[in-house]
């Protein structure tokens, strides 16, 4: 590992000589598409609102140590191992499994460059009451840095469990360039929280692979983010299958965040719900850009998305971009965006109540984004959550502790 | 009304009513494009010099600019170099004065497309401004619009007869270098309409022109510019209709609409050109750039659109509202059948304070159609108290076709209020089956849902198009419904 600094395209290796056979093909393609192509601009429409510049004119030095931690203790039915320790004794078994990259620009560059990770594997039929947590930190460095998270979660057939993922820090120089490819078996459920705190630049995916009946829930938190972009992926591959993709986004001060949700039906029978809820405050800029898309011969699809946002300052702005491609007739599909600022009718209510106007405010706005925050299943994890975001809020101290 | 009870089948025979096509010499620049044609055609319309720079202009400004490729239709590539850029009647020197000095055959090809003009002259009270290829040809109410101020004359006319006018306002709501379509027609527009409607003035009539695509290999480059001064009125009705051809035609169209302070413009649309054969031979390619400017306080723009011809159809009539208060709508109902592709939509952008806008969009697919609703709305900084409600749904009719939504959002102001709502689904197999429970047949049942699916914009549309629109959604759906 080279501690000189590049910048991301040019840290990529001209040849990939470790690891097994089909990795390095892997890698290696990965690279030369980023390569031919290069890493997004301006002109980019998926990065049309997001400036990419920072990420990709910085030249970073690599930073792993220490990126990711896994919290909680063994249990029975999980197996949590090191990819590099499974790399190199089993190659066998994950080959296929860590594909995400070629056709992609930052997933590519982890693909082509992390050097460990964690592979959490859940047995067939087993039910994890405990959530799986897993924090990523950030070395302390004074430079700019760059860290390439893999994490590869399975879950067989029939088997439930909860994973929670913590991304925080103040290290504005810190680059987490993460991807978490998540397989769920037939029948196999997994809730999905993600929180994001205080991060420097994020550039973060998530992708959920989903056999027949199964069932992926994910959760995501944003409380602001000098740079962050976070795609979220839940294709759906067999019949039956569902996803709920929620998330709430707070942003303040010259914060941008950019949220990316695709749900892919690609066969019959699945449902997708998507809920996104967004603050923006101070010179906050908050993106979100969601798709749905209902392939040729996914019939009865069921799909809805909604993203709602509060807009607080006339220097904040919000775009909200919804998008539903359907290539097949049997389908129900809605989508909805809104944005707006607090209902003054709501206020008035409030206030013929006897209640303060700060509060009364204080109230609906975290009331807008507390229906993402209770679809978060673990109660420590939620009240913990309900405590920082209302800390976030103007005058969110005054509902502090008020149940 | 008819298509409410005439049986699909019959419709499906019928094929494309409108594809003939009428042998008269025409006078055709070489094809190509380069400084030497712009300057031909320039000089063939007998323009003033600074009109023949301003066409030089862009078309400098064009050849730097990419052809835009971000739309989701496909097409094969164009040659700008293989398509002639001037046709006109030769019978053009000697200009028809009245109906009875215009060519015998061009008044039968309107004949069959069912636009009489001496009955519309005196029934239906329209004043038609029929654009056949690119020289207008009659232009029929002159003298009455004229008696209260009205100017509604071809483009070339007006620039020779109102230059002050066209020079101050051509390029202003669409810039030469606005995209490569509009940069095109910059270029080398052909003819068109000009409207001006002066101060208080309410248009006694709606103005309406018909344009009809005729030559093989000509792309038709209309411009049309509607001005409408302090308090007036106008409505404007544009139907286009193009016969059958193997080759794809281009059509790459500008309209500008500047409304001054309390003045209103509702501008409708029936676009009915040639959509290509089952197998996607043929039909145009219709980029069209529509844009209006709420100039002064209180003014407004409607936009109404049945978009159901063309074998692609890229095209966002939009709003600029920069008055207070001012008003932008947008209504549009677009059917895609076979291999037709349609990407359109429109663009909403308030700048002026409690400046309003509504869109309502239905498109339906059938066949191997593909839709797009692709908008944009954008509230800038000062639009306090800007209101956009978006509504746009979607009807698939059979599992080949595709629907597809992109709206954009983006506020920068924190008293806006927004909403966008979009549904996707198919004709409710309850709804058919009330249908059919109730005596009727499949394929009335299925005309009778789209229509009423389409009711919301159908109804904005004035009279006689409204009945002509919903004529054309039954015969566009042709071996749709099974």
């Amino acid at each position: 590992m080279t501690h000189e600094r590049q910048t991301l395209l040019d840290s990529l290796p001209s040849s990939f000589d470790t690891g097994p056979q089909w990795l390095r093909s892997v890698r290696k393609s990965a690279a030369e598409a980023l390569r031919e192509r290069g890493l997004p601009n301006k002109k980019t429409e998926e990065w049309r609102f997001t400036p990419v510049r920072p990420l990709v004119d910085t030249e970073f030095a690599r930073a792993d140590a220490e990126a990711l931690k896994l919290v909680s203790s063994a249990r029975e039915g999980v197996t949590v191992r090191s990819l590099r320790q499974v790399l190199e004794q089993e190659p066998a078994r994950l080959e296929g499994r860590l594909a995400l990259g070629e056709s992609e620009h930052f997933a590519a560059l982890n693909t082509a460059l992390f050097t460990d990770g964690l592979w959490i594997h859940v047995a067939a039929g087993v039910t994890i009451e405990e959530p799986l947590q897993l924090t990523h930190g950030f070395s302390k460095t004074t430079e700019p840095g760059v860290s390439y998270p893999r994490v590869l979660v399975t879950v067989e057939a029939g088997s439930e469990a909860r994973l929670i993922e913590t991304y925080a820090g103040e290290a504005s120089e810190q680059l987490t360039n993460s991807v978490v490819e998540i397989e769920l078996g037939p029948n196999a459920k997994l809730d999905h929280i993600r929180i994001h705190e205080n991060l420097g630049l994020q550039v973060g995916r998530v992708e959920a692979r989903q056999e027949a009946d199964s069932s992926y829930r994910s959760v995501v938190v944003t409380l602001g983010g000098a740079l962050l972009r976070f795609d979220i992926r839940a294709l759906l591959q067999g019949q039956g299958a569902e996803c709920r993709l929620d998330g709430a986004y707070v942003v303040d001060g010259s914060d941008h965040v950019d949220h990316h949700t695709l749900v892919e039906h690609q066969a019959p029978h699945c449902r997708s719900d998507q809920t996104y809820r967004g603050i923006a405050s101070g010179h906050g800029t908050a993106v979100f850009d969601g798709v749905v898309l209902v392939h040729r011969g996914a019939s009865k699809t069921e799909a809805h998305q909604e993203n709602r946002n509060l807009l607080l300052s006339d220097t904040a702005t919000v775009h909200t971009k919804p998008h539903l491609e359907i290539d097949t007739d049997d389908v129900i599909c809605s989508h909805g965006a809104t944005v707006g600022s607090l209902d003054e009718s709501q206020l008035f209510y409030l206030r013929t109540r006897g209640i303060p106007e700060e509060l009364a405010r204080a109230m609906l706005t975290y009331a807008f984004i507390e229906e993402v925050v209770d679809r978060v299943s673990h109660k420590p994890t939620r009240d913990r959550l309900r405590e920082t975001v209302l800390a976030r809020i103007p005058a969110g101290e005054a509902i502090r502790g008020v149940p | 009304m008819a298509t409410a009870t005439e049986p699909i089948d019959e419709i499906l025979k019928r094929g494309y009513d409108a594809g003939f096509i009428t042998d008269i010499e025409q006078e055709y620049a070489p094809p190509g494009l380069n400084e030497q044609i712009v300057a031909f055609i320039s000089n063939k319309k007998n323009e003033p010099e600074w009109l023949l720079e301003w066409r030089l202009k862009a078309y400098r400004h064009w050849l730097k600019m990419k052809e835009p490729r971000w739309a989701k239709v496909s097409y094969p590539e164009i040659d700008y170099q293989d398509i002639c850029y001037y046709a006109a009647p030769k019978s053009k020197d000697d200009a028809p004065k009245s109906l009875d000095e215009v060519d015998p055959e061009l008044l039968a090809t309107y004949e069959k497309l069912g636009i009489p003009l001496h009955e519309r002259e005196i029934l239906a009270g329209v004043a038609v401004d029929a654009v056949f290829d690119s020289v207008s040809v009659a232009t029929t109410f002159r003298e009455k619009l004229a008696e209260v101020g009205v100017i509604f004359m071809s483009f070339s006319e007006a620039v020779q007869e109102h230059p002050e006018l066209v020079k101050k306002y051509l390029g202003s709501v669409v810039p030469i270098a606005d995209n490569f379509f509009s940069a095109l027609n910059s270029a080398v527009f052909s003819d068109g309409s000009f409207v001006y409607i002066p101060k208080g003035v309410r248009c006694p009539m709606e103005l309406s022109t018909y344009f009809r695509i005729n030559a093989a290999k000509t792309g038709q480059f209309e411009r049309t510019l509607i001005v409408a001064e302090e308090g007036s009125y106008v409505s404007y009705l544009e139907g286009c209709t193009a016969p059958m051809r193997d080759e794809n035609q281009l059509h790459a169209a500008v309209v500008e609409l500047v409304a001054h302070k309390d003045a209103q413009i509702k501008y409708s649309t029936v676009q009915n050109w040639y959509p290509g054969d089952e197998n996607g031979k043929g039909g145009i390619f219709n980029f069209v750039t529509k844009r209006g400017l709420c100039e002064g306080e209180r003014s407004k723009i409607s936009w109404t659109q049945v978009e159901t011809g063309s074998a692609i159809t890229w095209k966002y009539p939009s709003c600029i509202l920069k008055g207070d208060n001012s008003i932008g709508e947008f209504y549009s109902v677009a059917l895609s059948n076979h291999r037709q592709q349609a990407d359109t939509g429109t663009k909403m952008i308030h700048l002026g304070k409690n400046t309003r806008s509504t869109i309502i969009s239905k498109g339906i697919s059938a066949g191997h159609g593909q839709q797009t609703y692709r908008g944009g709305v954008k509230i800038m900084r000062g639009a306090t108290n800007a209101r956009n409600y978006t509504q746009c749904d979607s009807l698939l009719i059979g599992d080949q076709c595709g629907a597809h939504t992109v709206p954009y959002v983006d506020v920068r102001n924190s008293t806006a209020q927004l909403e966008h709502e979009a549904t996707t689904s198919r004709i409710g197999e309850d709804q058919l089956f009330y249908c059919r429970q109730r005596g009727l047949s499949e394929e009335d049942a299925v005309s009778l849902i789209v229509n009423g699916f389409a009711k919301q914009v159908l109804k904005e549309l004035p009279m006689e198009f409204a009945v002509e629109a919903q004529k054309l959604l039954g015969v566009s759906l042709e071996g749709a419904v099974g």
